[in-house]
């Protein structure tokens, strides 16, 4: 089963409100048989950076809170489901969680100027090919031998 | 006859300085010619290559050493650090955010490479929109944090 994060605010309640809170949201992960890896807790009653508004009311403090679980991937839609309806949790969103892509620092090429760099050079590539054909007169002559 | 007295003037003059130091040289009348050194003109050409050939062995340049003269790779501050963003950690993304619009600035400002540049986006963008970092400013606490590049100075000047 791929590991998610449920990263979620509970609005301003007393802490054995938010202890039920927690519990029951993690009860519904393992109603669908998931298992809960951590719980992080990022923060007890928290000045949010804007208001959030939800379920008609409006929240300047909240609670924030990371639970990290395994689950069917199919279970994901209803548990976003659930928590939507649920009127303690201010907000929600529920990752995926990824080891981070390690690639090589590639700023060496990106400081050079223009002319040397390799996305500089793909580009004008590009162009090149959709360069229409010029008609050539066949003259001989470098110069238009005409007064236009 | 004559050459008596041109050896006892020689003794003479030694005796008026330290004459131990001058004992252990032998007088040019008593050097003898051992041996010439090899002319190698008079061998044969290949023996000659071949020996040339044997000591230049050890002064060619070694092939398989790395360039000593190979420039460091830049590296951008989060790969040096080995860091990757979390929408969690607001603190670290906060310093990639102007502290005047709270938006994000340019990877020519920032001196990130593409890479950790739009992984950054992403986090902030994350963090945002779970109400954790702020939109349209930066946040206080974090103003006075250590500064990674100086907006004022970026890599190619901007229209601003």
């Amino acid at each position: 089963m791929p590991t998610y994060e449920l990263a979620f605010l509970l609005k301003n309640m007393s802490k054995p409100d938010i202890a039920v809170s927690l519990k029951r949201a993690a009860q519904e992960i393992f109603l669908r048989g998931g298992f809960i890896r951590k719980l992080e807790n990022l923060g007890i009653s928290k000045d949010t950076p804007y208001k959030i508004s939800s379920h008609g009311q409006v929240h300047r403090t909240a609670s924030y809170f990371a639970l990290q679980f395994d689950a069917p991937p199919t279970t994901v839609v209803d548990l976003k489901d659930v928590y939507k309806r649920d009127v303690d949790i201010v907000r929600y969103n529920i990752f995926k969680v990824v080891e981070p892509e390690k690639a090589e620092c590639t700023l060496h090429e990106e400081i050079l100027p223009p002319a040397y760099r390799k996305d500089v050079q793909e580009l004008l590539a590009e162009s090149e090919k959709k360069k229409p054909k010029q008609w050539d007169a066949k003259t001989g002559l470098d110069y238009y031998p005409f007064q236009r | 006859m004559l050459r008596n007295l041109a050896s006892r003037k020689l003794v003479t003059r030694i005796t008026r300085f330290n004459s131990t130091r001058w004992s252990s040289v032998a007088a040019p009348s008593e050097a003898v010619i051992t041996s010439f050194p090899e002319n190698p003109s008079s061998k044969s050409e290949e023996v000659v290559l071949q020996k040339v050939f044997a000591e230049r062995e050890n002064d060619l340049p070694a092939s398989q050493m790395k360039n000593p003269y190979e420039k460091e790779k830049v590296k951008c501050i989060l790969c040096q650090m080995d860091i990757s963003p979390s929408y969690k950690n607001l603190r670290l993304l906060s310093q990639f955010v102007s502290s005047f619009t709270g938006r994000p600035y340019g990877r020519h400002i920032t001196g990130l490479c593409k890479h950790k540049h739009e992984q950054v986006a992403r986090e902030i963008a994350k963090a945002r929109s779970l109400g954790m970092m702020p939109v349209m400013l930066k946040n206080v606490k974090f103003l006075k944090d250590p500064a990674l590049y100086d907006p004022e100075k970026p890599l190619r000047p901007h229209r601003f």
